[in-house]
């Protein structure tokens, strides 16, 4: 047994428009990166010629990459519905928390997306995570019920601060307890207190995702493709200072030709040596390489199981 | 395009993860710096299981928890990559409902099996349930040849077979495609990958180039359209997904026009087709033809969309006053004349995994893909798994069930009462339409699955004079119907007055007989049978109480004219009718009224028993209620 959708498109354009008439309140989750500009993308052509009736949110750790900042802005400016920014550092203050300036702050995001689920009574966040990123996104449903979260006190904080485990947030993800998910009904039904996390791009893979950059023309942001940066190495990989780590960096280079392969907080997203310019470039680079989309993310490195145990404590 | 997909199953410790692992591993899909996580213990040796069985609970345990959604490229003969998504199913019992929720998107599946321990009940129950859930390929890998003492010699290939004649007889007994089988070693590596020269008397080829010819298979028809039965230039299917407010509306556009969403799951529509609402439930004030105005995909206009696009549609009436009634769920079709094709009544396979039984009475809520519908069971029958017969669409009717309600991870058949009248595609190949997730009432918990059946319930009515030959004809499409699997309940005006024998022939006794009838035909209805009445019915306002009456009921009338019907008079009758020794018989000295729109005219005097059957079954499936879209009967 089979869908009847052609391709991917279809495939997501149908999921927009589930999310659209199921969900009150549905926002897109947009960091500006290769699948949330596809996402983007798929939701102006879902509603065309009408306009989609999502709101967009992004998170921001404070580490981000300059050029992938200012991406964001100027994508969401034309796309004519409200773009909330939500940050890491806001959330914390709110816990009384000082945030160390360096550390990765990948983690705390699940707090700042939490208090804005709370704040702007969201019941679906859209994402573009797919399912071919990790062993742990592998097991996604397409629509995912989540306990709303309830404000995590400080006390919990410092613990996730302290420790790789962390605190649990309410908002977890259970995976023993899944629904089966019966494709292509997507049961939008919430009982009090959850949300929905929609996955509209779970069947595309990362190669998929180029090519509909490249066939579409869109814009991404300059960093996945060569440019030359000043960086610091760390093991067999560079990593770029974040803006107030300042002169902390004792060895930074000037790398000549650096490039990520997906875009997030400064403090755990590696790069790599690549001479791929454009987007032809990566798609040739892609289908030879020997390292998986999130062999850079050094937020995957803490333990075999990191994705699972982020999402067990509320990350997206 | 999309890539093909397949499931992954097998019972627990048959060894299903670690040969995916192995799969993957030997045709170069994993990435190198993923391989530090697949070592386990301190030899540093690779633990294939752990490719796919991501959570840390399903490490712990050696079993898989969930579905999980690999996405691989395997090499192909002439050197080509086939891309493939792999649907890796857990085997327990406990998880069977998440093995069905991944089989319905599969498009063929790979079962594997220990030939150590032979085809055990787990197994029986996974193949019984991909099969009615709409697997029509299958692949069967017979896992751990290496344990069997001396594999390359005699024995081996004796057990091998064995095992194959006996999975073999169990698909064949539950009405599916025979599997394609292949011997392997996932723990060594043997046929997985590349063919084995350990295994001397096995000459197929490895389970990585039976996988591929599988995806090419699926791939190809799936670009031809005829994966899905469909034939091309087919009348097409509508699913409205939405509607745009009127904001969206352009000022070019007519008065009365509206956008909406809509996905087309069949065939091709272009612009200035007319389209009617299958979800319309034979009301005729609720039906309102609507032009095609304009087409978009994407930021794209066009003038036609096919099967398999998502497309924003802007309709116009034709009746400028008259709103535009298409709501979320409708299916809209060009095809005229399908105002019927919703049901009430619907009979399909239903898969329970709550533990709390379903029982006969209880109220449900059926989703299918965008359209909720509450649903009454109204009959429930589980067949015994000692029957070796799935209780899929050839059982209707045929044996009284064990059981009359569904326990946790069972299948059985349910005749369900719908609140409205609701389109169902009555076919595999359109999952969008034939499946739907069942919860109870007032609870958000997934509780079962439900596929509607092919054939559906419907009383066929054959009015006519004697002898003008309803009986043979209603025999003859049953028949036909038997053909397929089908046992259409008989009811024979003759017969049932044999058992009635007080009632004569007045008017009154005729209305009150035909009555009578109509009554009996719609109880067999809503339990889910296909009825078959051949009865003089000489009354309109009989004939009226009957379409009343019954759900989904077509009137046949045969007008083979008197003269030949009498010239025919197999009892007699006619003959004693003329001389006066019967009175009130139709035709002769009691009227037949006849009938104003019947929903097909037969005269027997000119066409045979199967050109009449031939156009009955024909109105059947112009009707759209008794037989899938995409299969000739």
């Amino acid at each position: 047994m089979n869908t009847a959708f052609a391709n991917l498109e279809a495939e997501s354009i149908y999921i927009l428009r589930e999310s659209a008439a199921g969900f009150r309140r549905p926002v897109i989750l947009f960091s500006g990166g290769k699948d949330s500009v596809v996402l983007a993308r798929l939701a102006e052509k879902a509603f065309y010629p009408a306009q989609m009736p999502f709101e967009f949110l992004m998170v921001d750790t404070g580490h981000n990459f300059s050029e992938a900042l200012s991406f964001v802005e100027r994508r969401m400016s034309g796309i004519g519905r409200p773009f909330y920014v939500r940050t890491v550092s806001d959330a914390m203050a709110r816990r009384g928390v000082t945030l160390d300036p360096i550390a990765s702050r990948n983690q705390l995001q699940s707090h700042a997306l939490n208090d804005a689920i709370t704040e702007l009574n969201i019941d679906a966040l859209i994402s573009g995570a797919r399912r071919d990123e990790d062993k742990a996104r592998a097991k996604e449903r397409i629509f995912s019920r989540r306990q709303n979260p309830s404000f995590s006190p400080a006390a919990n904080v410092g613990l996730a601060l302290s420790s790789a485990k962390g605190a649990r947030v309410a908002a977890g993800w259970q995976p023993e307890n899944q629904e089966p998910e019966l494709w292509p009904i997507l049961n939008s039904k919430l009982q009090a207190g959850e949300h929905m996390r929609v996955f509209a791009l779970s069947n595309w893979t990362e190669l998929d995702i180029w090519n509909y950059i490249r066939d579409e023309k869109l814009e991404v942001p300059s960093i996945y493709f060569s440019h030359e940066r000043d960086c610091f190495k760390v093991g067999d990989v560079w990593m770029a200072p974040v803006a107030d780590q300042g002169s902390a960096i004792k060895s930074t280079h000037r790398v000549s030709g650096v490039r990520v392969r997906t875009v997030g907080d400064m403090a755990c997203t590696a790069l790599f040596e690549s001479a791929a310019r454009n987007v032809d470039d990566v798609i040739a680079e892609l289908k030879t390489s020997e390292i998986s989309e999130r062999g850079l993310r050094m937020d995957d490195k803490t333990s075999r199981f990191s994705m699972e145990e982020r999402k067990r404590e509320g990350y997206f | 395009m999309r890539a093909p997909k397949f499931i992954i199953v097998g019972n627990v410790d048959d060894g299903k993860s670690t040969l995916l692992g192995r799969l993957m591993h030997d045709t170069g899909c994993l990435f190198a710096d993923q391989m530090p996580d697949f070592i386990e213990g301190e030899n540093g040796a690779i633990d294939f299981s752990h490719v796919s069985d991501g959570l840390r609970s399903e490490r712990a345990e050696g079993i898989t928890y969930d579905l999980a959604y690999k996405y691989i490229q395997l090499q192909s003969e002439n050197g080509q990559k086939q891309s493939l998504v792999v649907i890796d199913s857990p085997g327990h019992f406990e998880f069977t409902a998440k093995m069905v929720a991944g089989a319905v998107q599969a498009d063929f599946a790979v079962i594997v099996l220990d030939l150590t321990r032979g085809f055990r009940e787990q197994t029986q129950r996974q193949l019984r349930l991909l099969h009615v859930f709409g697997i029509q390929k299958f692949i069967v890998c017979l896992n751990k040849i290496d344990q069997v003492a001396g594999c390359g010699g005699a024995v081996a290939p004796v057990i091998y077979q064995n095992l194959i004649d006996e999975v073999t007889g169990f698909m064949a007994g539950l009405g599916a495609n025979p599997p394609q089988f292949v011997v392997a070693s996932a723990l060594r590596g043997w046929n997985v990958a590349e063919a084995t020269d350990q295994l001397p008397w096995y000459k197929g080829p490895s389970l990585r180039e039976i996988i591929v010819r599988a995806a090419r298979a699926a791939s190809d028809i799936t670009r031809s359209g005829q994966s899905r039965n469909v034939q091309p230039g087919g009348d097409p299917i509508i699913l409205i997904q939405g509607e745009a407010g009127p904001q969206a509306m352009s000022k070019n556009w007519p008065e009365g026009a509206r956008l909406f969403y809509t996905q087309v799951l069949k065939g091709q529509i272009r612009v200035g087709d007319t389209v009617s609402n299958l979800m319309a439930g034979g009301d005729a004030q609720n039906i309102l033809d609507c032009k095609i105005l304009k087409i978009f995909c994407g930021f794209e206009e066009r003038n036609q969309v096919g099967e398999g696009q998502a497309a924003s549609i802007v309709f116009e009436t034709s009746e400028k006053s008259a709103p535009i009634l298409f709501k979320r769920g409708d299916v809209l079709s060009t095809v005229a004349n399908q105002r019927r094709a919703s049901t009430k009544n619907l009979v399909g396979s239903l898969f329970w995994h709550l533990s709390e039984p379903l029982a006969i009475g209880e109220t449900l809520v059926l989703s299918r893909a965008a359209k909720e519908v509450t649903a009454t069971v109204v009959n429930i029958a589980v067949l015994g798994k000692d029957r070796g017969a799935s209780p899929d669409r050839r059982e209707i009717g045929r044996s009284a069930p064990d059981r009359r309600e569904i326990g946790r991870n069972e299948i059985g058949q349910v005749t369900l009462r719908l609140s409205e009248p609701t389109f169902f595609a009555f076919s595999p190949n359109l999952p969008e339409l034939a499946l739907a997730q069942v919860r109870r009432l007032n609870s958000a918990d997934a509780a079962g699955v439900f596929t509607a059946h092919e054939f559906q319930p419907v009383v066929l009515w054959l009015t006519g004079l004697s002898a003008s030959g309803k009986t043979t004809i209603a025999e003859g499409v049953a028949r036909r119907l038997k053909a397929s699997n089908i046992e259409a309940h008989l009811l024979d005006g003759d017969a049932i007055r044999a058992l009635r024998p007080q009632i004569g022939f007045s008017r009154t006794d005729r209305v009150q007989h035909s009555k009578y009838v109509a009554e009996r035909a719609a109880e067999l209805e809503r339990e889910g049978g296909v009825v078959i009445v051949s009865l003089i019915t000489p009354f309109a306002e009989s004939r009226d109480y009957a379409r009343n009456t019954c759900e989904n009921f077509c009137e046949i009338y045969l007008n083979t004219d008197l003269a030949v019907c009498e010239g025919r008079d197999p009892k007699g009758l006619y003959k004693k009718a003329r001389s006066g020794e019967i009175r009130d018989f139709t035709g002769i000295n009691s009227p037949y009224e006849v009938p104003q729109h019947p929903d097909v005219t037969i005269d027997t005097a000119k066409s045979s028993v199967d050109e009449a059957v031939d156009q009955v079954f024909g109105l059947i499936k112009t009707l759209g209620i008794a037989t899938s879209f995409d299969r000739e009967l």
